[in-house]
């Protein structure tokens, strides 16, 4: 017979074939068929059994990849300053062409926080909605988020985006803007996503909201929902 | 920063534009959701992609990770399932276990998120795990290799490499406890 305390640190024998020392394995089994707790862990030990085999291997990512990633980041993280930002449209082309400076998702924002939760705004104006999107309204509030700057966008009547569309949050001026994430309304037509901001947009002119087809063209289209401008 | 840095410490200090911090969870977590990518793609070049797009996010979005809300393991499952949602579409291939015409099924998408939920938190816990004890975890179910020729493959006495497995998988199942479905 086994004591609880030197079994529990055996469990995995019953798992790992091979693991078992000779002639333990029936003096294990014995204790397990008496032991609640010992049997739950083995229960616990044999789900990550089955998982481990089910999920197959962990890649290893690729140099390539690894290098497109960290380079991507950190030259986001060194992006240029506001006035050059907003009088430099080929850069903004080329940090849209990266995609990843634009990945923010309304998932993500809405996820977290859908409520508004952390976001403390400091000042707030409506909306305008474009003729050809009926019925369109929003709010925009500019705050922080943590001490980051941050926006929320909150969006009224606005019918969910058609299939391989997504409606893009930009700003910055007419001649240049950067994409700061995407938002998608539920389904009574309400949104909500706070957006952290770049350093490089605090201040930013002006914002829209355009709906973009996902024709991975980077251009926004002059498809705009909702809008503030200056 | 090491190691035994958590998961959420690593995102509140990229929230802080932390290039090191966003390094050491991409070593730590790439592996785990190009994993995640594949089984819902079936396809490398896309899982690539998915890695990409959830890391970008992650950098763009840490700030807004609020610990009170989730866990940080939740919160990049969830990225990463939306990353590759986006990248299905925009590659228009089928998420697997996603569309609508499988929700009679037996695995109905909620189920199969919540197994890909599982499996995304044990390969980050195989991810976490010290180098050694990962090590004869992925010789035992990748390598497919015996106890005794773990032990010979990487010279160490049998009695080690049992020990080694026997605490790893423990640290593994653990991680089932922190396993959260949103
Ligand atoms: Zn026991």
């Amino acid at each position: 017979m086994i004591e609880h305390d030197e079994a529990r640190l055996l469990l995995a024998d019953l798992i790992v074939p091979g693991l078992s020392d000779p002639g333990r394995g029936a003096a294990l089994r014995a204790h397990v068929a008496v032991c609640g707790s010992c049997r739950q862990d083995v229960g616990e030990l044999q789900r990550i059994d089955e998982i481990m085999r089910e999920a197959g291997p962990i890649p290893e990512p690729s140099a390539d990849l690894e290098a497109r990633v960290l380079d991507a980041v950190i030259a986001a993280a060194r992006r240029p300053a506001p006035t050059r930002l907003w009088s430099n449209l080929t850069a903004l082309r080329v940090a849209a062409a990266g995609a990843l400076t634009l990945a923010a998702t309304a998932g993500v924002a809405a996820l977290m926080d859908g409520s508004g939760g952390g976001f403390r705004p400091d000042t707030s104006k409506a909306l305008a909605g474009s003729p050809d999107w009926r019925g369109a309204t929003g709010t925009l509030a500019v705050g922080t988020l943590r001490g980051s700057p941050a926006i929320r966008i909150e969006l009224q009547g606005v019918p969910g985006p058609a299939t391989g569309a997504t409606y893009q949050v930009w700003v910055g001026t007419r001649e240049a803007r950067i994409a700061l994430g995407m938002i998608e309304p539920d389904s009574a037509g309400h949104a909500e996503a706070v957006l952290p901001l770049p350093t490089g947009a605090v201040g930013f002119p002006g914002l829209w909201v355009t709906n973009e087809p996902d024709d991975g063209d980077p251009a926004w289209t002059r498809d705009w929902i909702v809008r503030s401008t200056a | 920063m090491s190691a035994d840095t958590t998961d959420g410490e690593l995102l509140a200090r990229i929230g802080r534009g932390d290039e090191e911090a966003f390094t050491l969870l991409w070593r730590r977590l790439s592996g785990p959701v190009l994993a995640l990518g594949r089984r819902m793609l079936g396809d490398d070049a896309a899982a690539e992609d998915v890695a990409q797009d959830t890391f970008a996010t992650i950098w763009r979005a840490a700030a807004t990770f609020d610990p009170e809300r989730g866990a940080p393991l939740a919160w990049v499952f969830t990225i990463a399932r939306n990353a590759a949602r986006d990248t299905a579409r925009r590659r228009r291939l089928t998420v697997v276990g996603e569309p609508p015409e499988l929700a009679d099924d037996a695995d109905g998408p909620s189920e199969i998120v919540a197994i890909e939920s599982e499996r995304f938190h044990v390969h980050a816990a195989v991810a976490s795990l010290a180098p050694r004890a990962r090590e004869v975890i992925e010789l035992a179910y990748y390598g497919g290799l015996t106890q005794v020729e773990i032990a010979a493959r990487i010279d160490v006495p049998l009695g080690t490499v049992k020990t080694r497995t026997r605490n790893a998988l423990a640290l593994l199942a653990r991680s089932l406890d922190r396993v959260e479905v949103r």
